[in-house]
């Protein structure tokens, strides 16, 4: 991240150099507002996807760390007059940035004009500061408004609640890694693998996953770029190499055979019996203590839209304006309003949520 | 020689035992003992090969439960999934295993992440190697390359011997290995790749 943002700031150094050079003495220089609302582009494909699915620790650490976050902020029993206005003053630019932010796909572009057309009536509710008056006000205005707006709406205002108080999150900063486990837990018995299953993975077993939809795609790493890539089952070739992406049906299988199992068999005598459970097992252990670390969808079914994966992951990454190209790839941008190099030393130079350009 | 990091060692390991349909868990597994013998800067990568010449051709064993000396315990295949079992069931496990050292590796990665205590030790019960404090030890005297006959189990005291054992410990994160054994290595990944469809590449950032 840091070579993206270097990676910017040379691009508008080049800008000028190039001017310079071409226009001499009559050549002006990028205004500091005009560079900095430039971001670096990004194009973002499947490759991303199964990362996510991958490593689980590291995506319920992530995830986990979002809602504490958010869980922190909405603890909050008072605001002073200044935060609240901070607050305001986000949503208006919010609304703003949403105005100029422009995709050629049409879903998202609807859901971009829900989202203007969220924010307006918010800004326009007279209530809106009266709320944030209330005791637990962020809580109390998300409340308010929760039923109301789409989950673009929701989650701009959840980057709209954490923005103004960073000193909540210093220890969560430090915390986004995770370690990996390479080893299958011991001390879990077929009664609990059961369990685990029927608590955490009711999304999976209200799959039909008899069906040709929720069997539509499958997998594969792709000869030419060593990328992973998505076919169509009975239409593809390769599905005898697909990844194993199917945690759905993988469930279910489990559940079968366990089911059928002594209750006090450990886990560890099932795996050696049945090597080929070993995979899931170990996800569903994995998944008891974390309990964010699965995409709670068939990713290998007809509605899996692998873009909303992408665009998860690409979040962590501050990447914003959105622009899904087709289900399968998106561009972003990143740093996009972030302070230049030599800026750095100012107070509030973290102050860039949602920037927008004047007078556009 | 040729340096590759060690994540390149996990996932060309695990792409190309999947390239003769071992499981993937199993792969998996192999693939991170491979990552953990060349973190302690032990060879693998002909054992790999090796391992996965004699699963093809039917000469290894993937069953805890039944293994011969002529058809031994694959422990780059199974080693994981043997000491678990054995942690988690406390029993004493014996049989005939291809080659020890993934058997170390297995027992290293457990004790690090468990920290389970285990003891491994040949026919003559000799103690090969134990784990304790989430470190192994292994005894300097012993060649663990000899297909032989073990013993594997937890255990809550170690009588004290006068041997010496030496404490793996890691050292690398880049290692270096055998060019050509690196390249069959990645040919049989290669395997496991799929020519793109038109369907799939359309969207995909084309």
């Amino acid at each position: 991240m840091l070579t993206v943002y270097l990676i910017r700031y040379f691009s508008i150094k080049l800008i000028n150099f190039l001017a310079k050079k071409r226009g001499g003495k009559k050549s002006l220089t990028l205004s500091k507002h005009l560079a900095k609302h430039l971001g670096v582009g990004n194009a973002t494909g499947l490759g991303m996807a199964p990362f996510l699915v991958n490593h689980q620790e590291l995506i319920h650490q992530w995830i986990y760390n979002r809602e504490i976050a958010l869980s922190r902020v909405f603890s909050i029993k008072r605001l002073d007059k200044k935060t609240q206005n901070k607050i305001v003053n986000y949503i208006h630019q919010a609304f703003k940035y949403s105005l100029q932010w422009k995709v050629d796909d049409q879903l998202q572009s609807n859901k971009i004009d829900e989202l203007s057309s969220d924010l307006k009536k918010i800004l326009q509710n007279k209530e809106l500061t009266n709320l944030l008056s209330f005791d637990y006000p962020i809580k109390t205005l998300f409340d308010f408004y929760k039923d109301n707006i789409t989950l673009e709406t929701q989650e701009i205002l959840n980057s709209v609640f954490i923005e103004p108080f960073p000193e909540l999150f210093e220890d969560l900063i430090n915390d986004m890694g995770a370690k990996e486990q390479k080893s299958v837990l011991i001390g879990f018995n077929v009664n609990d693998i059961l369990n685990i299953i029927k608590d955490n993975y009711k999304w999976a077993l209200e799959i039909d996953t008899t069906k040709p939809a929720e069997n539509y795609c499958f997998w594969y790493t792709s000869q030419t770029k060593l990328e992973p890539r998505l076919g169509i089952t009975k239409k593809d070739a390769g599905i005898d190499k697909q990844l194993p992406f199917d945690i759905a049906h993988q469930i279910k299988k489990t559940l079968n055979i366990l089911n059928k199992l002594p209750y006090d068999m450990t886990a560890s005598e099932v795996m050696v019996n049945q090597p080929e459970l070993r995979n899931i097992i170990q996800r569903i252990i994995i998944n008891k203590s974390l309990p964010y670390s699965e995409i709670q969808n068939n990713l290998i079914g007809k509605d899996m839209k692998p873009i909303d994966i992408l665009r998860c992951k690409l979040s962590f990454f501050g990447a914003s304006k959105f622009d899904p190209k087709s289900d399968l790839w998106t561009r972003i941008t990143l740093f996009q309003g972030a302070p230049l190099p030599n800026e750095l030393w100012k107070t509030n130079v973290n102050d860039w949520l949602f920037p927008n350009l004047p007078n556009v | 020689m040729i340096s590759v990091s060690l994540n390149e060692v996990y996932s060309e390991t695990y792409k190309a035992l999947r390239s003769v349909n071992i499981e993937w868990s199993l792969a998996k597994d192999c693939a991170n003992k491979s990552k953990w013998l060349a973190k302690h800067g032990q060879y693998f990568l002909g054992s790999i090969l090796k391992t996965a010449d004699l699963y093809k051709n039917n000469k290894i064993s993937i069953s805890i439960n039944k293994n011969t000396n002529k058809k031994p315990l694959a422990t780059a295949l199974l080693g994981l999934l043997l000491v678990e079992y054995v942690s988690a069931n406390k029993i004493t496990w014996e049989g005939y295993i291809d080659n020890s050292k993934f058997l170390l590796a297995a027992m290293g990665i457990i004790a690090e992440e468990q920290k389970i205590n285990l003891i491994l030790e040949n026919e003559q019960k000799d103690i090969i190697a134990f784990t304790k404090d989430k470190e192994i030890y292994v005894n300097a005297n012993l060649d663990t390359k000899i297909s032989s006959y073990y013993f594997l189990k937890t255990y809550d005291f170690i009588k004290k011997k006068d041997i010496k054992f030496t404490n793996l410990k890691k050292n690398k994160n880049v290692t270096k290995l055998n060019a050509q054994c690196w390249q069959k290595l990645k040919s049989m990944a290669f395997e496991t790749y799929v020519p793109e469809s038109e369907t799939s590449k359309s969207g995909a950032g084309y």
